[in-house]
């Protein structure tokens, strides 16, 4: 018989696990940077919707 | 359009400021004189109205088909209102008409609000409203005349198409105009939601529409098999995420602190949750292939990511119920409120238990069932729904300056929309449970329980029943609604252009301290933000896909598959154009309950000329990938005449149009060179040949019909049928063992 379900196709691995690391250090990035944001200025953002009434 | 009328008298002349352009005071940010301009209220009002009828028009089309599946007489005997044909157009009515409109509302009102501009142009304005409108419309006359692509949520075929993308392009140009002339530096979250929802859906919609034209209303997708379906469900899982929710997250983050009178609960959750839903939800899409023919590792990657997918969800979900904190005494008393929690409650289960359903063990017995029909409408009736219901009672009586007609209608609403929901999704649930099961059991002698898949059929109908009273319940809602706001806006007028004043930016900004981050800078520009979120979204969409494009041993492929021949293709176009897979799948999964019930589970291989893929998605009636002479060609006729004949209680709907219709086979050849020029191995010999083979293989089709005492003649439409029925998942038992 022939092979139905392919577990390993090659450079899969490295594919993969690259992109997770991008997705891993981009999360870092954002949430370093919400760490030590300026919390006045994440409060005038939050604000905006506000400023029209 | 009088809008000199309606604005305060200053000394801007008119058409400068209808546009909103600056004006001649110095450019400063934000310090400068205030620039006096109006928002366009009237092209929100025309997308509100478009809404609820769309809205009422899709629901009421919903109800008809939940009726048909009780009561086969609701297919109104006709083959322009059979089940398989209109499904497409309630799932297009409510998905493209009612929430694309909602969206388009949402969008116009706050985009201008946030970025302290009117639209960038009211002609393109207008040309989107109509645009959109006629597609819908297009939608309404093709999908009952059998015109379909078949991919769900994706039928219209390729003008229709090519207008979508036109129109979208429109919509962001006016959108990015827009925020080019803002006069507020920093985009608000809401707006980032409305770029990644733009560009995300851009893409989508130009991948999953590479079709090769036949004919004006004719075309095969260019991917086969495979391929085709995971591109489908890399489109259709992400229309629900950049459809459905992150327009819905955006207007979310910005009515919600307008009606609760508070900020959003965190700033910092909206960007994390931001970055990392548009991120993650792109991967998701093979969750709805488990257990199907594709490959290991894609699966996997579904699962993986499904699960992940809870984290950002819920973030945006927590982010909008604690925007309420100290204000659920409001909540007590404003039915706008109150739609507002039960869509986020909604969007909470569904997120939770969208990933939940992408375990493999859960998915084996919710696959298929109406359990995921359940699933579906919670985020649509609850989350998309409630929220639509919540903004237009808030816009509405805004932009007509007068109190809503009715508070105690809106109460009432609000209650039997609730109800409608419940009523919908619990039956639903047990429905698809008690399905999922019941295909699933065997006897102590190892046989299975019930054998008959319309056993299982007729035991669902009740719940089935129930499903269509909610359905009717939550319409009733929305026409109370319609009534509610029509009045509403009769007793008031509409304030067409908003006067409205803010200082314009200054030319050059000077980034100081914080300001030089590199956070901070994309908030400022809409452009980077843009392709931020396009690479964010290419990299699931490129790991999901390209490996199964690239790489051939992908899917392996099986010597003794063969080409449709050309009355087998006219068959399965006639398959395509009725919508028979809105109810049979042809995907027999890898497990006993299912080889025992339909034959040998389908091999990725086995598809490889599938121009697209009919695997379905949900089984009102059995699987049919290995149907392909389990019955005789009369029983076919028989039960495609009338399906009671062989399926005592079937609720199929009768087919005697094919029996009459004769068989269209100008485009036959068209068909055989279409198909060819997208990967299918037609010799020109067999395409020289096409007709002449044609009548022969109908003519051996009619002569056995006779032969069993039915008289058709061999160029009717059911004999193409009955052909392609035969020769479905037949190949595979060719290979020698």
């Amino acid at each position: 018989m022939f092979k139905q379900f392919i577990s390993k196709i090659p450079g899969a691995d490295t594919y993969m696990a690259t992109s997770f690391v991008i997705f891993a250090a981009f999360f870092a990035l954002v949430s370093l940077y919400l760490i030590f944001a300026d919390k006045k200025h994440l409060q005038h953002l939050s604000q905006l919707p506000l400023e029209d009434e | 359009m009088n809008v000199s009328s309606e604005r305060p008298a200053t000394t801007i002349t008119p058409d400068r400021a209808k546009l909103g352009q600056p004006l001649s005071v110095p450019p400063t940010d934000g310090a400068g004189l205030p620039e006096h301009f109006a928002y366009d209220n009237r092209i929100v009002r025309d997308f509100g109205i478009a809404t609820i009828i769309w809205g009422i028009i899709g629901m009421v089309v919903g109800v008809l088909i939940a009726s048909q599946l009780f009561a086969p007489v609701a297919n109104l005997g006709s083959q322009y209102t059979t089940f398989g044909r209109i499904r497409p157009l309630h799932t297009n009515a409510v998905i493209f008409a009612f929430v694309g409109n909602a969206i388009f509302m949402g969008v116009y009102y706050s985009l201008q609000r946030l970025c302290k501009a009117r639209m960038f142009s009211d002609l393109l304005s207008k040309v989107h409203f109509w645009g959109w409108q006629l597609i819908i419309v297009a939608a309404v006359a093709t999908l009952p005349l059998g015109m379909t692509t078949s991919h769900e949520y994706a039928e219209l075929e390729w003008p229709i198409d090519i207008a979508i993308t036109v129109i979208w392009v429109i919509f962001g140009i006016n959108m990015f105009g827009t925020i080019i002339k803002r006069r507020e530096r920093h985009l608000y979250v809401a707006i980032w939601f409305y770029i990644a929802t733009f560009v995300t859906v851009a893409v989508l919609h130009i991948v999953n529409s590479f079709e090769m034209p036949v004919s004006l209303f004719k075309s095969y997708y260019v991917y086969a098999g495979v391929q085709d379906a995971l591109v489908q469900w890399w489109y259709g899982h992400n229309a629900v995420a950049f459809f459905l929710t992150t327009p819905y997250l955006g207007m979310m983050y910005y009515f919600l602190p307008k009606m609760a009178g508070r900020p959003i609960y965190s700033y910092k959750l909206s960007i994390l949750h931001f970055w990392a839903l548009i991120f993650i939800y792109i991967w998701a899409g093979p969750h709805h292939l488990l257990y199907n023919s594709v490959p290991d590792w894609a699966q996997s990657l579904g699962v993986v990511f499904s699960i992940m997918l809870i984290a950002p969800s819920w973030g945006g979900m927590i982010n909008g119920l604690l925007t309420l904190r100290g204000a659920w005494d409001k909540v007590r008393e404003d039915a706008i409120l109150k739609f507002m929690v039960v869509g986020l409650t909604a969007y909470g289960m569904a997120t939770f238990e969208g990933p939940m359903l992408a375990l493999k063990n859960v998915n084996a017995i919710a696959h298929f069932t109406d359990w995921i029909v359940a699933h579906v409408h919670v985020g649509a009736l609850g989350w998309n729904g409630f929220l639509t219901f919540a903004i237009l009672y808030w816009l509405i009586p805004r932009m007509y300056k007068t109190p809503l007609y009715s508070k105690k209608l809106l109460n009432a609403h609000f209650w039997i929309g609730t109800l409608g929901i419940l009523f919908y999704a619990i039956p639903m649930y047990i429905s698809g449970f008690l399905q999922g099961m019941m295909w699933k059991q065997f006897t102590p002698e190892g046989l299975l329980k019930y054998p008959n898949f319309l056993e299982t059929t007729l035991q669902l109908l009740p719940l089935h029943m129930m499903r269509a009273f909610g359905g009717v319940l939550y319409l009733t809602g929305a026409i109370m609604m319609a009534y509610n706001l029509f009045k509403t806006m009769a007793a008031g007028t509409l304030v067409a252009n908003e006067p409205a004043e803010a200082p314009a930016l200054a030319a050059v900004f000077v980034p100081t301290g914080q300001d030089t981050y590199w956070h901070r800078w994309i908030e400022r520009k809409p452009m980077p933000l843009l392709v931020g979120s396009l690479v964010v979204i290419l990299i699931g969409t490129m790991v999901e896909l390209i490996p199964t494009f690239m790489v051939k041993s992908n899917v392996p492929t099986i010597a003794s598959v063969k080409p449709y021949t050309a009355l087998e293709v006219e068959g399965r176009d006639l398959y395509i154009r009725e919508g028979c897979v809105n109810c049979h799948s042809q995907m027999v999964r890898p497990f006993r309950s299912e080889t025992e019930r339909y034959g040998e589970y389908s091999k990725a291989g086995e598809f490889v000329y599938d121009h697209p893929f009919l695997w379905g998605s949900k089984r009102t009636g059995p699987d049919l990938h290995r149907v392909g002479g389990k019955y005789p060609n009369a029983w076919h006729f028989h039960h495609m005449h009338e399906p009671v004949s062989m399926s005592p209680g079937s609720i199929m709907p009768p087919y005697p149009w094919l029996l009459t219709q004769k068989l269209d086979v100008e485009l036959t050849t068209k068909k055989l060179l279409a198909l060819r020029s997208v990967g299918v191995p037609y010799e020109d010999e067999t395409i020289a040949n096409a007709s002449a083979d044609m009548q022969t293989q109908a003519k051996t089709i009619s002569a056995d019909l006779a032969a069993n005492g039915i008289k058709v003649q061999p160029d009717r439409e059911i004999v193409a049928l009955i052909a392609y029925l035969q020769r479905l998942g037949t190949d595979i038992k060719k290979i020698a063992p």
